[in-house]
């Protein structure tokens, strides 16, 4: 610590803090809706949580720490959205990540804890497109006024990382364990010639598709693909 | 009586049911019990799968060869295909321990193990070197008198660090011509069909792989082309349906060899259900009876 | 970098005899780099003729001294030092084509949508300097050999004139 900021955080009669306090005050206060932290390099301090936990953690952090808030950076992901609210605790930059589907495509506003984010959260909705629950003034801030509303200059189509041709298989393969999806005429097909009426794969039991769902949930392809576990379908197609 | 443990893959049992009939019937005239694998998923494919995800590639293929192992027999597959996936993950978990341990992880949580102890092997080899072209022979109760043209398809030139290329392809040569058949020559074996190419550029296929083929094996006045590999069947048999909007007519026949050596061995047609082909298969054979 | 650690370098040879024309070289490096399977966006071309009824590929060779890096006006291309893999610097190039018609094989390709040249870069980092295109090729038609073994192929093949 050097004498600078010695003199002036004695000044301030602030306590001067390090990173991994605030990670570990947070987990304490967010529990499980905090999912990760990493700290790249000195005095620089990434926290991931769920969207849904937004207000809260920046709740709970403002509170204890009395942070200086800086800026919101979006990032779009193709199927996801993510955005990264930048804090200055005593030089320490702690930023707060949290990323939602696109097809949400909406959180919570922090002007009431943060008044300055109004204007960042109003051109996050000009540049991307992505609203911002009970935001006081929720009005265009750069786009030109000419401009037509449903064009949304940095937000990118909704499409995932599995190429084109690929996104049909790919999605049989998920829901179903097989590249292929079995038909009534193949059954009939099957039986007429003295086979069982489908293979003992698991597509065609029940039995064991909690076990491949399984692997396909610990080894994340089906986020990586962009799957819709309810729809059973991929999200974009 | 030898044993293998029977790894059917997606392709075959879904969409070309005929193949699986003849291999069942042609192992078992052979005296070679199949056991069936429970639970099995796709191995999965050996490019889209690989490119986007290594891990769970190797994930799914390393689940399916646990399978193998609890049964304690060698796996026999009956798509080349499946044959790269799951001989490459076995030589990748060989090689790279860290990633598999892993892999061991993951599947430890739904109490599987792999171990490396099974070996895979495609039916061709199978055929050839375990059980003997003799033995073939002597099963072979109606030689067929057909003019065959041979297409190995690119996965079957897939061999161990250091081997010949064309291990499994002579292999495929003798077992055709053990059934009586004449291999006819038209120069362009070893070109490929033209499948992994229709989803980038469907014409550059059609008409820079497929049709070259085709015209060849027609000068060479074959009767039928034989395959190993259920992506080079369709490829054969749609395609030439897609070829007419072309221009290009070809009613050329194509046939497994499973299905071959299954007519050859004196199954009937009839058992064979031939008619999942969408070329004539059925009536190539209907007319050797 | 001396002449021993030159040679053992590692570039990419091709067995036009083992090739079976099937472009999952092409379908690897597009889906690998690009995310699509697109022929016209590979940095390998598989190619093979009725004719003459033969097999050819263009595979980036990492020339030790390129004509690519030393015609490019802005400097963009690379030799690395240690590797020797010759790599474009896509923020510097500013796609004036000439390292394309400069390369005796004509391997960069223009990128339409970037407006930039493109060229094989050994999948390194993406992949740690472990070629797709030769992991996807089933009858090894491309290995990954040391420069010392790929000169000896090469004067067999193409100066004396063996397979």
């Amino acid at each position: 610590m050097g004498l600078l900021q010695k003199e002036v955080s004695s000044r301030r009669g602030i306590k001067t803090v390090t990173e991994i306090e605030i990670a570990k005050y947070l987990q304490k206060k967010l529990k499980e809706d905090l999912i990760n932290y990493s700290a790249p390099r000195e005095r620089r301090r990434y926290i991931r949580i769920k969207h849904g936990a937004l207000i809260k953690a920046v709740k709970a952090f403002s509170e204890k720490y009395h942070p200086r808030f800086m800026t919101i950076s979006a990032v779009d992901h193709g199927i996801d959205m993510e955005l990264l609210y930048h804090f200055d605790v005593n030089g320490n930059v702690v930023t707060l990540q949290t990323t939602f589907p696109k097809e949400m495509n909406e959180i919570d506003t922090i002007t009431d804890l943060m008044p300055a984010a109004q204007f960042i959260e109003r051109e996050i909705n000009d540049l991307f497109g992505v609203k911002f629950r009970n935001h006081p003034k929720p009005e265009r801030l750069i786009l030109p006024r000419d401009w037509p509303p449903e064009n949304r200059p940095l937000r990118k189509p909704h499409e995932g990382v599995i190429p084109t041709s690929a996104r049909l298989p790919v999605e049989t393969l998920i829901s179903t364990g097989c590249l292929a999806t079995m038909s009534s005429y193949v059954k009939r097909k099957r039986q007429k010639a003295g086979l069982p009426p489908a293979p003992t794969a698991v597509c065609a039991d029940e039995k064991w598709m909690p076990e491949f769902q399984k692997i396909m949930k610990q080894t994340n392809f089906d986020k990586k693909a962009g799957y819709d576990w309810k729809k059973k379908k991929l999200r974009y197609r | 009586m030898k044993r293998y443990s029977l790894f059917l893959g997606c392709q075959i049992p879904l969409r070309i049911a005929s193949v699986e009939i003849a291999a069942r019937k042609l192992f078992q005239k052979l005296d070679v019990e199949l056991v069936d694998l429970k639970g099995y998923s796709c191995c999965p494919d050996p490019v889209v799968s690989r490119t986007m995800d290594r891990k769970m590639w190797l994930t799914l293929s390393a689940r399916n060869l646990s399978l193998a192992e609890e049964v304690g027999l060698d796996l026999v597959t009956l798509c080349v295909g499946c044959y790269e996936t799951l001989a490459e993950a076995s030589v990748i978990l060989k090689h790279e321990p860290e990633t598999k341990e892993e892999i061991d992880e993951t599947l430890s949580r739904f109490g599987r193990k792999y171990e490396g102890k099974v070996k895979v092997r495609h039916f061709v080899e199978v055929l050839f070197e375990d059980l003997g072209i003799d033995k073939i022979k002597k099963e072979v109760k109606k030689p067929l008198k057909l003019r065959v043209a041979l297409h190995y398809g690119c996965h079957l030139f897939r061999s161990e660090e250091g081997e010949d290329m064309w291990r499994k392809s002579e292999m495929m040569r003798e077992l055709v011509r053990a059934t009586g058949a004449e291999v006819v020559d038209y120069g362009i074996e070893r070109l490929c069909c033209g499948f992994p190419s229709m989803h980038a550029d469907e014409e550059f296929s059609l008409k820079s792989r497929l049709l070259p083929k085709l015209r060849e094996i027609d000068r060479a006045k074959a009767d039928c082309v034989v395959v190993v590999c259920p992506a080079c069947t369709i490829q054969f048999e749609t395609g030439q349906v897609l070829l007419r909007r072309y221009g290009f007519k070809y009613n050329l026949p194509c046939i497994y060899l499973s299905e071959l050596l299954a007519l050859a061995f004196g199954i009937p047609s009839t058992e064979l259900s031939l008619d999942f082909h969408r070329s004539p298969v059925l009536q190539l054979a209907q007319r050797l009876e | 970098m001396t002449e021993k650690s030159i040679a053992k370098q590692r570039v990419l040879i091709y067995y036009p005899e083992r090739c079976t024309g099937c472009k999952y070289c092409e379908i690897g490096c597009s889906l690998l780099h690009f995310g699509e399977i697109n022929l016209e966006k590979s940095h390998i071309h598989a190619l093979f003729d009725e004719k003459p009824n033969k097999f050819e590929a263009l595979v980036c060779q990492h020339c030790e001294n390129p004509i690519c890096a030393a015609c490019c006006p802005v400097e963009a291309i690379v030799v690395d030092e240690k590797t020797g893999w010759v790599k474009i610097n896509p923020m510097k190039c500013i796609g004036c084509k000439t390292c394309i018609y400069a390369c005796p094989v004509s391997m960069p390709w223009f990128n339409k949508d970037h407006k930039i040249a493109m060229k094989c870069d050994f999948c390194d980092p993406v992949r740690d300097g472990k070629p797709i295109c030769a992991e996807f090729c089933s009858p090894r038609a491309l290995e990954v050999v040391t420069r010392e073994e790929a000169w000896v192929f090469f004067r067999k093949r193409y100066l004396q004139g063996e397979e």
